[in-house]
């Protein structure tokens, strides 16, 4: 019996282990699980989330995971503000000359959702161009450059859409193309919105250096081509030819701050900056809805192509960035990115931290104080327009794609994507003739109306009072947001909602939109 | 026929949106004294909805909606009258609307005005029968449909 007994304490005490052990192995295995950090370059998952583009007999190939994997990663080091000259502070330079190098992105480091966050931070703010050294930025980081671009400073006269980099003690350097340098507003005030829709006059600015260092016409065109060359738009390259050198400066200098030049943008169409606020709601990313946005690796996928990857896919052979008329894969040494990326990528925990940090961004505070009886009135103009059928709350968006005009939704899509089966009629070029067309544009959602603009995909009109105004409809407007160069009135056609209504109900139409 | 307005009213989001269709083509022999022998049958073109807003019609007309291309018309024909009381009658029609069959119930007041007669009635369909529009919090499946015809008498 004290045999039988003693078996059964036994068994009883190691069931108990047992139980014990797997206990401590599931909260092992979930403590681990938590922050599961997606595979970046998963062709499938990337075709996955890809829309095709509008010419379906187009065959799209991303850049093979051999070649992706054989780019070696960012290094994140601390980075530093960059002050006009005009407002450093005395002896800033001389500090960080003292400093060490500091590598501050480190993985192993990171425990909780606040710790990826903030290695987003530091992700979203490293620039990914080629650095430039301080004396080359010095020499045109003061108020003239400032003056002839239009570029917004803070009240602290920082410039803050570059930093300042050390990678080796006593040598700074400058570097830009971070996500902060097209995601930050500077607003009338000085103050500064992470993640907004950006204002910085990034084409101007390029615009005073290709006048102040006399680029080259080939190489312009080269990166030209290179920037908007779209295989189902051939003549695409005949307008890229014939463009004088003049002529593409001029088209620079007609971009608004919040509207700019982006690789696989359509010829001499500018695509307004999207602001990142709320993104983690949204279903498509890019103005076409060029990728679906089901979570983090989908983000980390479009950020990967967007800062360096998408040169490389091939568009039924034609690849952007490609070496030998734009054929093949480029070696680390042959990598030349019109815009200046480097031939690098991004770890999969860089970019996943990236994703958690771009989720965290919350809206700055509302400063608008509008009446409540204007704020109904508005609000029920905005139900009676039909306006919150597409913009439905609580995001304002629908978070469907809509077809433009040229553009019939084959049947199959509307079982894979979300499809509200209407044109708005505005501008299709970009949906249509560019890499990042898809046939539709996304109907955006309208929260933070107040600190974002211009608005419409190409930024075409200021403010939301031009938005209303019927006379954008008609062939005699001038635009007051972006305007083609060549080009003295121009109709900015479509979305031709709330047209009609009295001064009255506009403005309680405006207040309202400018309280969400 | 001399006039009619065929019109629907919908609620989205709180407001209710009204609409009207064009394009009635009606054959009515409807005689109060002989209604086993009363007929009506009555169709609308379906691509002429309006609620107001150019793009929002343009939408209707779409396969999520009216898809008019491949139904161009909405079509009443009746079944059966019955008299309810003096001008007052139920009529029983099938609605033919996106290529979705329906029996709707109406009910029918007849005023004569001079040489003509007046016909009107009012009847609600919930549009997910007829497959309109999909699921949505903002739009509600009932819709008040209201017919009113001029029509001359004829002996």
């Amino acid at each position: 019996m004290r045999f039988l007994k003693n078996i059964f304490r036994l068994w009883r005490f190691q069931s108990l282990l047992l139980i014990v052990a797997l206990l401590l192995i599931i909260t092992a295995w979930s403590f681990k699980n938590q922050w599961a950090v997606p595979k970046t370059w998963d062709i499938h998952g990337i075709e996955e989330a890809h829309l095709p583009p509008p010419d379906s007999t187009v065959e799209i190939r991303y850049a093979p995971e051999s070649y992706y994997n054989s780019l070696p990663e960012h290094v994140i080091y601390k980075t530093y503000p960059v002050y006009l000259n005009e407002h450093e502070p005395l002896g800033y330079i001389d500090s960080l000359k003292t400093l060490e190098p500091e590598i501050v992105f480190n993985p192993d480091k990171i425990k909780t959702k606040e710790d990826w966050i903030k290695a987003g931070e530091l992700v979203f703010f490293w620039p990914v161009d080629e650095l430039a050294d301080l004396e080359e930025v010095r020499a045109v980081n003061d108020s003239s450059f400032i003056m002839a671009s239009g570029n917004p400073i803070t009240s602290q006269g920082i410039f803050p859409f570059s930093r300042y980099v050390i990678k080796e003690k006593g040598r700074i350097q400058e570097g830009g193309l971070s996500c902060a340098d097209c995601h930050t507003r500077v607003t009338e005030k000085g103050g500064v919105i992470i993640g907004a829709q950006g204002n910085e006059a990034m084409d101007r600015g390029f615009a005073y250096f290709v006048e102040k260092f006399k680029l080259t016409e080939a190489s312009l065109k080269e990166g030209v081509y290179r920037t908007v060359g779209t295989p189902w738009a051939p003549w695409v390259r005949d307008s890229v030819i014939a463009q004088t050198i003049a002529q593409y400066i001029a088209e620079l200098k007609s971009r608004p701050n919040g509207v700019m030049a982006r690789q696989g943008m359509a010829y001499n169409l500018p695509i307004r900056v999207p602001s990142l606020i709320g993104l983690r709601d949204i279903k498509y990313l890019d103005h076409t809805g060029l990728m679906r946005h089901r979570g983090p690796a989908d983000l980390m996928r479009y950020a990967a192509l967007n800062q360096g990857m998408d040169m490389l896919t091939s568009y039924s052979g034609f690849i952007p960035m490609g070496t030998g008329n734009y054929s093949g894969l480029p070696s680390l040494e042959e990598w030349s990115h019109p815009f200046g990326y480097v031939a690098r990528r991004y770890s999969d925990a860089q970019l996943y931290a990236l994703a958690q940090y771009i989720y965290s961004l919350e809206p700055p505070e509302n400063p608008n104080r509008f009446p409540k009886e204007i704020l109904d009135r508005g609000e029920q103009i905005f139900k009676e327009e039909g306006c919150i059928t597409c913009h439905s709350p609580p995001l304002y968006t629908n978070n469907m794609l809509t077809p433009v005009n040229g553009f019939n939704p084959p049947e199959t899509h509307f079982e894979k994507y979300d499809i509200f089966n209407v044109s708005a009629e505005t501008d299709s070029v970009s949906a249509l003739y560019s890499r990042r067309g898809t046939g539709y544009y996304k109907i955006p959602s309208l929260l933070g109306l107040w600190y974002r603009g211009p608005f419409f995909h190409n930024g075409e009109l200021a403010t939301l009072e031009d938005v209303l105004d019927p006379a954008r409809l008609k062939d005699d407007y001038v635009p007051t947001g972006f305007k083609p160069a060549n080009m003295t009135t121009r109709a900015v056609k479509g979305h031709d909602f709330g047209m009609e209504l009295s001064k009255e109900d506009k403005e309680a139409l405006i207040a309202f939109l400018k309280s969400l | 026929m001399d006039s009619s307005a065929i019109s629907f009213k919908i609620n989205n989001a709180g407001i209710m949106v009204n609409g009207t269709f064009d394009g009635l083509v009606a054959e009515i022999n409807f005689n109060p004294k002989k209604l086993k022998r009363s007929r009506i049958t009555a169709s609308v073109e379906a691509g002429s909805v309006d609620t107001g807003i150019r793009l929002r019609n343009k939408h209707l007309c779409r396969s999520d909606y009216f898809n008019v291309e491949s139904y161009p018309r909405i079509r009443m024909q009746s079944l059966n009258f019955q008299k309810k009381e003096e001008g007052q009658f139920l009529g029983d029609f099938i609605l033919s609307l996106k290529g979705k069959v329906g029996k709707v119930s109406v009910p029918i007041s007849v005023q004569k005005e001079g040489t003509n007669n007046i016909l009107s009635g009012d009847f609600d369909i919930d549009r997910r029968d007829y497959d309109i529009g999909g699921k949505s919090l903002l739009l509600a499946d009932e819709v008040q449909i209201s017919i009113w015809i001029r029509a001359r008498e004829e002996n």
